[in-house]
């Protein structure tokens, strides 16, 4: 009997034991350490994006760029030189087009 | 600045928004994870995860409940990681104490090294105790139990953290309680 009231006690005892509880304040270091926590994440957030572009890609996108550029340019020079030269056989009269031909046929 | 306003530059991720975010939430993010684990160190780490877990979960808030309350959410389903994973590996260091490739155990069969600042030397004993009798709760009424009893949420703030109707965290409160009381019986049995 005496030992099932002090069981009883005991287990009361336990549960207001709660209430005894103080709060625990957070250490003064906490919100730099999460601040730095969020920045960094934050890198590596952006750092993932560009994960995809490695150097090997990095450089086939340069040689692309540059051949391409070079084709272009290439490309350009190409017909601005035929363009003068079929300007100046025409003011010369000198170009032999398929229309003259019908206007003598 | 209203809460959707608030929201709207964390979600931008705005260094000042999570400033006053931290200002706000540390001390009562930090309170409910050393209500479910009493170690002070282990308690900032999980309260520091939280934040990081609200900096990259921002964009999937959609605003059905409060901030606070998706917040203590998160803050709770950390702890509950952090207590599942401590009490699986305790459990292997145990099967390997048997087997032979002994890992030296811990005194206690609790899942973290008690230290909780907020705790009187008087009632080391009687809170070990009562810690060490949640632990062994079913899960759904360990949680009810340390928001409302440790962390002193009320009724309503439990049932939309836990997202229960209000009943349903009442009786869950109740079955706790009377889990709880013969848990401890039997652990007072035994030690007589």
């Amino acid at each position: 009997m005496n030992n099932n009231v002090d069981m009883n006690k005991k287990v009361k005892d336990t549960f207001n034991s709660i209430e005894s509880i103080k709060e625990v304040k957070i250490s003064p270091f906490f919100k730099e350490k999460v601040m730095h926590k969020i920045r960094n994440t934050s890198e590596e957030i952006q750092e993932a994006t560009w994960s995809w572009f490695t150097p090997k890609v990095q450089l086939a996108t340069l040689v692309c760029i540059v051949v391409l550029n070079f084709m272009a340019f290439s490309n350009l020079q190409k017909s601005a030189y035929d363009d003068n030269v079929n300007s100046f056989a025409e003011s010369y009269d000198l170009s032999t087009s398929s229309e003259s031909t019908l206007i003598i046929d | 600045m209203t809460e959707i306003e608030f929201i709207q530059e964390l979600k931008l991720k705005s260094t000042s928004a999570y400033s006053k975010l931290v200002d706000d939430f540390q001390q009562k993010v930090f309170a409910t994870c050393i209500s479910f684990v009493p170690n002070k160190e282990d308690a900032e780490d999980i309260a520091q995860e939280v934040f990081v877990e609200v900096f990259n979960s921002i964009k999937k808030f959609k605003g059905d409940s409060k901030l606070s309350t998706w917040i203590y959410r998160i803050t709770t389903n950390k702890c509950l990681e952090f207590i599942r994973k401590k009490n699986t590996k305790k459990r292997f260091a145990f099967l390997q104490s048997i087997t032979g490739n002994a890992i030296p155990m811990d005194k206690t069969d609790y899942f973290t090294e008690m230290n909780h600042p907020g705790i009187q030397l008087e009632n080391k004993e009687l809170n070990a105790t009562l810690f060490k009798a949640i632990n062994s709760l079913p899960e759904s009424q360990a949680i009810v139990f340390t928001l409302h009893k440790i962390d002193g949420k009320s009724y309503q703030e439990v049932a939309e953290i836990t997202k229960r109707s209000l009943s349903s965290v009442e009786s869950v409160m109740f079955r706790a309680k009377k889990n709880l009381q013969s848990i401890l019986g039997n652990y007072y049995k035994n030690e007589n």
